[in-house]
């Protein structure tokens, strides 16, 4: 009887888990909004330029203010960056969004400290792509590659197994949420300007977070990550083949944070003048915000939005 | 091996299946002997011999003190017993705190030791099973227990795995009579429930508060006094649910298997004084030390001084007992110096009387026991005097909501701690939640198997955490 309640349990879990996921808010859970933008049987949604990254990109581009300035409709242009997204988890998206046949542009935010290393996709963030519904396929793995995680092997029984965090992960977030006053939750659901961060944080927890994410030594010289550029090649190339303008968009990196130094971030900015990259459209954002501007050690406030936006909108119409 | 992995449960499965055909007393022996070393061999082989050592040279010396026809010869016997085994223990546990106090000594008078520093490794559960023997030997001694006619039979109680890396301590002559009988396997709805609600504590509670502990004493720095004070209150009920579920966890197994072991914790944090503390918080040590070390200092029969003296020396090895480090000396020497305040002043007396008296006492007397925690647990003095500053010279800085509250899981630790709070009084009033669901009816069973599952399942941390006892 022991075993049969514990297998009983056990099946009810596994049912269970994917409903709950699914339905309540998390840290993540803009993933399933993007998954949903992105699914081609969908006809509600037809974006026909889409901008990736991560919660600096939620908080820094309004895209309504950006289509405007490019001369788009504003309600084709989305803002599906998500918390924490980084390059190798935009890509992706890339196979959804060559299905998705009304999308002609990607504009791809990356960050500075993603360029220089970047580790494999984290196992929670896969298991979260896959309880939203993600279905990796022959070309998700082909532009990973490095960064192909085996987690998108595993079995459904343990992904849902892996998963059941996401209740106590609900129960920390919406209890924040309620303390937090100045996070603007509800934006966090926009397909144009996701900004959750509006007030800069106070100013010890800023010097601390500022401490504790300046890397310790200025970084003057650039070694570069091969894995990391073969991974824009492939996406360019992705892009070109299916007919998609694909451009590259360094975010703006917080002065106080001056172990990035401005060498370096030259240095990176020249390496795209080199043969093998400098077909790619690249616009550089690093340098455009200034230190009160920001609210914490990487998020940009809200407000910078227009510069941000004339920065791209400028660049676009140098370039076509 | 952890109780709560997979491992686990595989082995114990083809435990009772080998008991199954194991039908003779010495058999089943056997068996759990060889079980029982395999469990521990799980951890680190070679150590199984440390242990096969020390449990042959006590029985041999056990059957000396026996046969010795003269009180002196006896106790040579025994203080042989009791040189070898605390020369192993000390060689093992604070061999490597010595050294590095005369190091610290030596470099204090700009000198520099020559030798090679010794990095030794702790066996697993060597506190305990070290203790167990000892008690052993003086038990002979006093002619309290006769030895048993087979080393088997010793080794078996020794190396018995439910209680082998984590206790509890338990008494040869609780035991070894025990095992005088075929042990019945028995799949009795206590146990079952013990071992759940052992899980339950070590699993959704200690090792989820553990994640918050973790990371405010971790960077103690960056966090306010409030947040310092909620995490020695996490810590207090981490440690209780994680050393007292491991107990439950042991007891329940060891009940399936056919053995008793007694209770070894009787809600602590209901104590209103230090002995009555000590009286409910793992209980077979303070018994242990009671018995083997207390009284033989002369206990309180010697008048005040020599009875202050007695508690202190306990309670100091007691807390040396834990871990060779000065943390535990000084949370030795903190509860030793709350037992004398409580004689000096007769206020176990004084509580009989007064109702009012006896709730402020467990007020306070549990805030004291906090407090001793943040000492128990943070092992670096430096941090250990920062982390006390804070408590002490309170900041009131309670601005705390931007600072990542979300990612130290601080809303879900406090939810458990009250939920645990509330669930530990009503445990409390209905003398044991095991033992009433155990005694209800079936549906009522199947319901409760079914939401400690489920809660399991939900609240199993992504980390496994090993029990904080096993350090010890």
């Amino acid at each position: 009887m022991i075993v049969f309640v514990v297998i009983a349990t056990i099946a009810i879990y596994q049912f269970l888990i994917p409903v709950v996921y699914s339905h309540i808010p998390n840290d993540f859970s803009r993933t399933k909004i993007v998954l949903n933008v992105l699914d081609k049987k969908n006809k509600t949604y037809k974006p026909s330029t889409v901008i990736l990254g991560n919660s600096i990109v939620m908080n820094c581009i309004n895209t309504k203010l950006l289509a405007q300035k490019i001369n788009l409709d504003t309600n084709s242009v989305y803002n599906l960056s998500t918390t924490g997204q980084n390059f190798n988890e935009s890509v992706l998206f890339y196979p959804l969004i060559k299905n998705k046949a009304t999308v002609k542009h990607i504009i791809q935010f990356i960050y500075l400290s993603n360029f220089i290393c970047q580790d494999s996709i984290e196992d929670s963030r896969v298991d979260n792509l896959l309880m939203y519904g993600y279905k990796k396929n022959d070309e998700s793995k082909y532009l990973l590659q490095n960064f192909y995680s085996n987690e998108f092997n595993q079995s459904k029984f343990i992904i849902n197994w892996k998963s059941r965090k996401i209740i106590s992960g609900f129960i920390n977030n919406e209890f924040r949420n309620i303390l937090r006053k100045d996070l603007n939750i509800k934006s966090k659901e926009s397909l144009y300007f996701p900004s959750v961060y509006t007030k800069r944080v106070p100013d010890e927890a800023y010097q601390k977070l500022i401490q504790k994410f300046n890397p310790t030594h200025p970084i003057t010289v650039y070694q570069e990550d091969s894995s990391i550029i073969n991974l824009i090649k492939r996406a360019s190339s992705f892009c070109k083949k299916n007919n998609i303008e694909f451009t590259l968009v360094f975010s703006p990196v917080n002065p106080a944070l001056n172990a990035y130094t401005d060498t370096l971030k030259q240095q990176i900015m020249n390496r795209f003048n080199q043969p093998d990259l400098n077909q790619i459209n690249v616009i550089n954002c690093m340098n455009l915000v200034s230190e009160p501007d920001f609210i914490d050690h990487v998020h940009p406030n809200p407000k910078v939005a227009k510069s941000i936006a004339d920065e791209i909108s400028t660049k676009f119409k140098s370039k076509h | 091996m952890l109780f709560q992995t997979t491992e686990f449960l595989l082995f114990f499965f083809a435990l009772i299946a080998v008991l199954v055909f194991a039908r003779t007393n010495k058999t089943r022996k056997i068996v759990f002997l060889v079980f029982s070393c395999f469990f521990y061999m799980w951890w680190n082989p070679i150590f199984i011999l440390l242990i096969l050592f020390t449990v042959s040279f006590d029985y041999w010396i056990s059957l000396q003190i026996f046969k010795s026809d003269s009180t002196q010869k006896k106790r040579n016997w025994l203080l042989l017993s009791i040189i070898i085994n605390l020369s192993v223990l000390a060689w093992f546990k604070y061999a490597n705190f010595l050294q590095d106090n005369i190091i610290s000594i030596a470099s204090f008078f700009d000198k520099k030791p020559n030798w090679t520093t010794f990095n030794i490794i702790l066996p697993v559960g060597i506190s305990f099973y070290t203790f167990e023997a000892i008690s052993y030997n003086i038990d002979v001694y006093r002619k309290d227990l006769e030895p048993p006619k087979s080393l088997l039979d010793f080794i078996t109680f020794v190396t018995f795995f439910p209680k082998l890396v984590a206790g509890p301590i338990v008494r040869p002559a609780e035991f070894l009579p025990q095992m005088k009988e075929v042990p019945k396997i028995n799949f009795n709805s206590t146990a079952i429930f013990l071992i759940l609600n052992g899980l339950v504590k070590k699993i959704v509670i200690a090792d989820n508060l553990g994640i918050f502990v973790d990371a405010i004493y971790q960077n103690a720095h960056n966090y306010p006094s409030i947040l310092i004070v909620i995490a020695a209150v996490a810590f207090s009920f981490q440690i209780y649910c994680d050393f007292s579920g491991y107990t439950d966890i042991a007891i329940g197994i060891a009940s399936i298997l056919g053995y008793q072991f007694n209770t070894n914790f009787n809600k602590p944090y209901f104590a209103i004084s230090p002995s009555d503390f000590w009286k409910r918080w793992h209980i077979s040590l303070s018994s242990w030390l009671r018995d083997y070390l207390y009284k033989p200092l002369g206990g309180n029969k010697k008048g005040s001084f020599f009875t202050y003296r007695n508690l202190m020396i306990t309670m100091l090895l007691g807390g040396l007992w834990h871990g060779a480090s000065w943390n535990f000396m000084i949370w030795g020497f903190l509860h030793g110096f709350i037992q004398i305040i409580y004689r000096l002043f007769n206020i176990d007396l004084i509580l009989e009387k007064n109702k009012l008296m006896k709730f402020i006492s467990f007020v306070l007397f549990q805030i004291f026991v906090i407090f001793t925690w943040i000492v128990f647990r943070i092992t670096n003095l430096t941090q250990l005097k920062f982390i006390c500053k804070k408590v002490i010279f309170f900041d009131f800085n309670f601005s705390i909501a931007s600072i990542g509250l979300g990612k130290l899981q601080f809303f879900s630790t406090i939810g458990i701690m009250i939920t645990f709070l509330i669930v530990h009084i009503i445990s409390y009033k209905i003398g044991g939640l095991y033992k009433y669901i155990s005694a209800r009816h079936y549906t009522i069973q199947i319901a409760f198997l079914f939401i400690a599952i489920l809660l399991l399942q939900i609240f199993w941390p992504t980390h496994e955490a090993p029990f904080i006892y096993f350090q010890f």
